[in-house]
């Protein structure tokens, strides 16, 4: 059976699949419909709120300057207190208590489908106060899911910019306090759905785990060696269009064409993918990754080659190493 | 005007009904359709056609959800109307990249034995939906019911795209898996 023949028994089946779901139960169908507001829309609310708790405080502090304007000397609380004897403030303090209460109390909002033509549909979720929380733990995942470049590398080239040639780079990388990801074990990590399974199985020797960060869009793991360190992020693929390097034109990423500042040596229309190279899987050799691995002298460092690149499977996986070892240790972790 | 309304202009043969279901739920099948077909032509017909079915199949039928009844309609007439036009060209709008993922989905199966009576795929597609938490289900099928875009589903549900792509690949995994354990050949 040819390729051709292969893909299109697949389509055909793949649209049956599709055909079939046309069976599923409506109610399902209807969940789906469901539609997250805006976080704007919840804006009134919220400033509501807020007015209230201002106007509370205010009202508050106010009363309190009263009070002790007029000396504070009613009281008659065995605490000597004078503040929770007072009429005007317990006034002030239960009315207080009455409007956070409400305030509180459930933002019921029918979160009505906004499709076209479905006006008619019944109402199907109430946001409550629950899903506000809910909102603002997405907007964590969120933020938390974004793709940090862990190894950004400086356009320019500069030795102290560049991850490969900085020691501490991949150290202040791993320590982001933007990353808000979830702290993985070694085995959580390693067990993570889709992406443990391209976590390397051996490390090259005296490397040992240090940390792992995870998240619905991918997971990273540090392990290190005294001063080395490793770092290897696995996620999917951001864009269908996404290129991969041509292996045979070395002079868009092998390192060893140039000498640092890279910024001055590597030609302009090179430098992104010099910076950043994403190779197929299937052009990964220990060649490639020779290219990719340099030695640098650095006072106070190990002088252990570092080096940098993704790996993109057919699948839509993506793994960037970023680290430090021989090329023949780097080779034989990624490819055993 | 609301269903009932609606329904009970079917039920009494007013032809009303129709262009009050035209109003109501127009952009709607019109949204299904042209998201499969990619054209405006073909999605205008296959609305008209949808009106055409609800007129003939109601009565007897009372749907409790006019408008995903009506859908239903609509997808399915939108789906043979592709595969009859398009056979296996590429590039017709996102349906073509909504079953090359599907196809991932197809167990490896070599089976000499004939491939799954529709209603059993029915059925057990239904019975994976079930088994799969709310979110994972919901963005399944607004990708593969719907044939929504990556950036509608993250937008609708105020998601990371990239958490979408992930979700949907996992699930795609998991219902592949699902199938291979059920010993179907599709």
């Amino acid at each position: 059976m040819s390729d051709r023949e292969i893909k299109t028994d697949q389509i055909q089946s793949a649209l049956r699949l599709m055909e079939a779901l046309g069976g599923v139960d409506q109610k399902l169908l209807l969940r789906s419909e469901y539609r997250r507001k805006p976080y704007w829309a919840y804006g009134s609310a919220a400033a509501a709120c807020l007015a209230l708790v201002v106007v509370g405080v205010l009202s508050w502090n106010g009363l309190r300057m009263i009070w002790i304007s007029k000396g504070g000397a009613d009281s008659s609380s065995a605490g000597g207190n004078g503040y929770d004897s007072s009429p005007m403030l317990a006034d002030a303090r239960s009315n207080d208590t009455a409007e956070s209460e409400a305030d509180s109390g459930n933002y019921s909002t029918a979160v009505v489908t906004e499709d076209a033509g479905l006006d008619n549909t019944e109402s199907m979720y109430d946001a409550t106060k629950e899903d506000l929380a809910d909102t603002e733990n997405q907007i964590q995942d969120m933020e938390s899911s974004k793709e940090h470049d862990e190894f950004t590398n400086s356009t320019d080239g500069q030795p102290e910019d560049n991850p490969m040639f900085s020691g501490n780079r991949e150290e202040e990388v791993c320590a982001d306090p933007r990353d808000s990801r979830k702290e993985l074990s070694e085995e959580e990590a390693r067990n993570t759905e889709v992406f443990g399974a391209y976590l390397p199985k051996n490390l090259p020797a005296g490397y040992t785990f240090e940390n792992a960060r995870g998240s619905d869009s991918g997971i990273t793991v540090t392990w290190t060696r005294g001063m080395d360190s490793i770092m290897i992020s696995v996620s999917l693929v951001e864009s269908e269009s996404t290129v991969t390097v041509d292996v045979g034109k070395p002079e868009t990423y092998d390192v060893r064409l140039y000498e640092i500042p890279y910024g001055e040596t590597v030609p302009e229309e090179y430098r992104q993918v010099f910076n950043d190279p994403l190779f197929a899987a299937k052009d990964l050799s220990l060649e490639v990754v020779r290219s990719r691995m340099k030695s640098v002298r650095d006072a106070g460092d190990t002088d252990t080659p570092r080096g940098s690149f993704s790996v993109l499977y057919p699948d839509g996986v993506v793994l960037r190493f970023n680290g430090r070892g021989s090329a023949d240790e780097i080779w034989e972790m990624l490819h055993p | 005007m609301k269903d009932t309304q609606i329904l009970d202009l079917y039920w009494a043969r007013d032809e009303q009904a129709i262009t009050e279901t035209q109003r109501s739920y127009g952009s709607y099948c019109y949204s299904i359709a042209f998201r499969i077909l990619y054209d405006r032509e073909d999605a205008d017909e296959c609305v008209n056609d949808t009106w055409l079915r609800a007129w003939n199949a109601i009565p007897p039928e009372r749907p409790r959800r006019l408008a995903l009844f009506l859908g239903t309609i609509t997808r399915n007439l939108s789906l043979d109307r592709w595969k009859g036009k398009h056979a296996m060209k590429r590039g017709n709008g996102s349906i073509m990249l909504a079953l090359d993922e599907l196809a991932e989905c197809v167990p490896d199966s070599h089976s000499m034995e004939d491939a799954v009576e529709t209603a059993e795929l029915e059925r057990l597609l239904d019975q994976f939906l079930h088994t799969l938490p709310e979110r994972e289900c919901n963005i399944f099928l607004r990708r593969y019911w719907y044939v929504e875009e990556y950036s509608s589903i993250a937008k609708r549900y105020g998601m990371n795209l990239n958490t979408v792509k992930t979700t949907l690949f996992r699930t795609r995994a998991r219902l592949k898996s699902f199938l291979e354990k059920e010993g179907i050949v599709i």
